[in-house]
């Protein structure tokens, strides 16, 4: 009897490590037809891509699983919130559950590289952004480029401000420089370390202003924050909604942007860019959804129009609006674009912190 | 007042009557299984709160968390391994207990202690969150690092038997602290070109490793024909806590309660470092110190008190400055964003009636906690029963999926392997686990936020002293090992007397 149970036990645990094993790859059998519809795909999308993959798209019977987002950053965070609130629509619109799973670290190359890893049959899609190809590669050692994906649509713009604690006086940027210039050393909050955004754009723009600082890098946006609020730094960089309701009951004072346009903030108002200031120096941050580049552009248009179908939806309008945001409708081109402008400007800010 | 009000109200609803026992359920559960804790439940079943009003989503998830932190508990009782970090402290006088065959009474009272412990947090949550809140303002880098200090002042009380090969452990777990980027300055560190190191060594893995699979290994000399114990099965559940008994406990499980929500709501840090804290005060404190570490069921009561009085608090800074507590609340936070509340100062102001409801369903899940815990417990205490040959393969299985599911990875497993073998030869030589595992938690709070203190006094020690709380941690932690010293000095010379 005992040898019996032991035997059990033993297949139970056996059973246990192939199911572990096997989960990396199941895709592999379901996958076969459309890896073939992949194939007949690509001559037809030559010939007319534009229209194409809309018609092949209605056509398709597709998806046919669960669809996984592969999220870099970690639980809870501003990304990583709208894309599990984005994957909630998917049971009712597409008819499959959508997964986020985490995997953080490395600054998102972590994240990166398991995205990558999965097969290109379009049930694995990335929560991706600038950075990644603008700025990681020049503190960390990656293996992927920006051909190794295709931009689908546009999550987030992240909209950086930098702000001072009320009590220190200082409204404006010409009144930090004269508090630097009295002898201080200005100790700012980042909301990562260095290979983070954040963290370049504010170490850059003190850079441009010539002034003697330091950074102390935190963890996430409103760690950042509350160091200022607890009068710990001096200055700090935030992005909605982790500032918003500081700064309208006058613990903080907004300095600036990098969007170059300004931003326009409910409660707060127009707070101006750091060009309109007469400092050259914009940065425009963003998360997108991505898929592999080789993944049939028809199911590409499958997840592209799911993803708009919920930036439509007045549920999911309020529920960004209550975070301070607004979807970010753009499309792959556009994106590229972005990060074509970003990788550029940054060859520029990058020396300026190394 | 009428949010209070308002609060009851939308707490009144029949469904979060049903919901919250089934949360409690889920997490009790997810907690028992080695590997398994809260933050996974709570992630695993966001997607059924989707359709859910908020206060009930929430509610059913808090009560995975309070359930879960419980939960873990056991098995540090029945198998010595802790089913979350939260309860490693109760390993110490837990498991003895169960050796001892007082596994049930070990069980019941990490019930009781965690109920009460979590009922003061859901209290202290209620009336003094915005108090607190404000107090935790005043925490910068200096007062993180003077109270990673005082926390790896634990390790003092927590070696007696030899102080050095405690410190030595707390230096390995420095040292595997310190794999990954650091987010100071970007580099990596210890990672040996592999990029699956990047992230650093994740505390769960670390601590299924170290506990479960080197538990395992130390029994391998087990002889099921002459090391297995039959007990009759109506034995078990004989042996209850006595008045005496909690008459006892109820200093441990004050202090464990008071310093679980004071460092429950001190972000970053978590049940675990608050149960070791108030297990080293009470031991300081006890007339019978040498007792502790032997199966002394006022362990048990503080270090349960603790870890589920950070419980309610760690919600405090999460829910008025939108810093979550520990893993757990920041996965909650999330959870609060997906059903349109964010977390910070006005939350109360948007939501003050739904944000009420929850924080009295605190409350009410701790009470639920106990009934529904009190049927588990009988449950449990059989678990003693099973031969460990049997037992053995089981929690293989569960550690191996565990670790598996923490980053969806079979490197993981191989990792726990590691770490399990580690540990073995380390146990082998008389190492405890625990200074390895506060070294492994509390190194990269103590590491950052050193690093922090620098930049801001530009190189200048003198902030950890001229800082108030910072300087009173330090000097409490400097106090708490002199005392053990001491006390260490006077029982040496007793026993060289006799």
């Amino acid at each position: 009897m005992k040898k019996l149970t032991s035997i059990a036990l033993a297949l139970i645990l056996a059973m246990s490590l192939l199911a572990c094993g096997g989960s990396k790859e199941p895709e592999a059998q379901p996958d076969a037809q459309p890896a073939e519809s992949t194939t007949e795909a690509t001559p037809a999308a030559e010939e007319a891509p534009a229209e194409e993959p809309a018609q092949e798209a209605a056509q398709l019977n597709w998806p046919e699983k669960e669809i996984t987002i592969v999220q870099p950053w970690s639980l809870g965070g501003g990304p990583d919130v709208i894309t599990r609130q984005i994957a909630s629509y998917s049971d009712k619109i597409l008819g499959v559950p959508m997964i986020v799973e985490n995997h953080t670290g490395g600054s998102g190359t972590i994240g990166m590289n398991t995205f990558l890893e999965a097969e290109d049959d379009g049930y694995t899609l990335f929560c991706c952004n600038g950075p990644l190809f603008s700025l990681t590669p020049s503190f960390i050692a990656v293996d992927y480029s920006i051909e190794d994906i295709t931009p689908l649509v546009g999550i987030r713009i992240t909209e950086f401000v930098i702000l001072t604690n009320a009590k220190s006086g200082i409204t404006d940027l010409a009144g930090l420089v004269e508090y630097a210039n009295a002898g201080n050393t200005v100790k700012y909050a980042t909301t990562g370390g260095p290979g983070n955004d954040s963290y370049t754009m504010i170490s850059a723009l003190f850079a441009t202003l010539g002034i003697a600082s330091e950074a102390v890098p935190y963890d996430g946006g409103q760690e950042a924050i509350n160091a200022l609020v607890g009068e710990h730094v001096d200055v700090a960089i935030g992005s909605p909604p982790t500032y918003r309701d500081y700064v309208i009951n006058g613990e903080l004072n907004c300095l600036g942007t990098f969007i170059p346009e300004g931003l326009d903030v409910e409660g707060i108002g127009h707070i101006p860019s750091f060009k309109d200031q007469g400092y050259d120096i914009e940065f425009t941050g963003m998360d997108y959804f991505a898929v592999r580049s080789t993944v049939d552009p028809a199911k590409q248009e499958i997840l592209k129009d799911f993803v708009l179908q919920v930036y439509a939806d007045p549920e999911f309008q309020a529920f960004m609006a209550d975070m301070g945001m607004a979807a970010w409708e753009a499309d792959g081109e556009e994106i590229l674009g972005m990060v074509e402008a970003q990788t550029e400007a940054m060859t520029k800010y990058i020396p300026m912190v190394q | 007042m009428e949010q209070l009000i308002g609060g009851l109200e939308i707490l009144a609803q029949w469904q979060n009557f049903l919901i919250i026992p089934l949360g409690l359920a889920i997490g009790i559960v997810v907690g028992a299984i080695p590997g398994l804790t809260s933050d996974l439940g709570i992630i695993l079943c966001i997607p059924l709160t989707y359709g859910m009003d908020p206060t009930m989503a929430i509610l059913m998830l808090l009560a995975i968390y309070c359930g879960g932190t419980y939960g873990g508990s056991i098995t540090a009782i029945l198998i010595n391994t802790p089913g979350t970090s939260a309860n490693a402290a109760t390993l110490f006088d837990g498991y003895p207990m169960t050796c001892r065959g007082q596994a049930f009474k070990a069980l019941q009272m990490a019930l009781f202690a965690s109920t009460i412990g979590g009922l003061i947090s859901a209290f202290s949550l209620l009336f003094l969150a915005p108090q607190i809140a404000r107090i935790t303002l005043l925490f910068g880098p200096a007062e993180y690092f003077a109270l990673s200090v005082f926390g790896l002042s634990v390790i003092a009380g927590v070696s007696n038997k030899s102080i050095f090969k405690g410190l030595m452990g707390a230096c390995i777990g420095l040292f595997i602290a310190t794999v990954g980027i650091d987010n100071i300055s970007g580099t990596a560190r210890f990672t040996f070109g592999q990029n699956k190191l990047m992230a650093g060594i994740d505390l769960i893995i670390a601590l299924i490793g170290l506990f479960a699979i080197s538990e395992i290994l130390m029994k391998s000399k087990y002889n099921p024909k002459t090391d297995h114990k039959v007990v009759r099965a109506d034995s078990i559940t004989k042996d209850k806590i006595t008045k005496e008994e909690y008459r006892r406990c109820r200093k441990p499980i004050g202090i464990g309660s008071l310093i679980g929500v004071i460092i429950g709501a001190t972000p970053g840090t978590g049940g675990g470092l608050a149960a070791f804290i108030a297990y080293n005060q009470v031991k300081q404190s006890s007339k019978h110190p040498e007792t502790f570490g032997q199966g002394e069921i006022e362990g048990v009561a503080v270090s349960e008190a603790a870890n589920n009085g950070a419980c309610g608090s760690t919600m405090i800074p999460m829910l008025t400055l939108g810093v979550p507590g520990d893993g757990a609340t920041a996965i909650l936070m999330g959870a609060f964003m997906l059903h349109g509340m964010v977390p910070g100062p006005s939350l109360f102001t948007e939501h003050g009636n739904i944000v009420y409801a929850i924080m009295l369903g605190l409350i009410v899940v701790n009470v639920f906690m106990y009934i529904l815990g009190s049927g588990f417990t009988r449950f449990y205490a059989h678990i003693t029963r099973i031969p460990y040959e049997m037992l053995a393969p089981i929690v293989l299985t569960f550690c191996i999926a565990g670790a598996y599911s923490t980053n969806n990875r079979i490197y993981d497993i191989y990792v726990i392997l590691l770490f399990g073998i580690v540990a073995y030869f380390l146990r082998r030589m008389d190492f405890q686990l625990v200074p390895i595992l506060l070294g492994i938690v509390l190194g990269p709070l103590a590491e950052k936020n050193f690093r922090r203190a620098m930049v801001i006094s530009e190189g200048s020690m003198d902030i950890f002293f001229t800082r108030p709380i910072s300087c009173a941690f330090l000097l409490i932690a400097i106090g708490s090992v002199l005392v053990f010293a001491w006390k260490n000095y006077r029982a040496r010379k007793k026993t060289e007397r006799i």
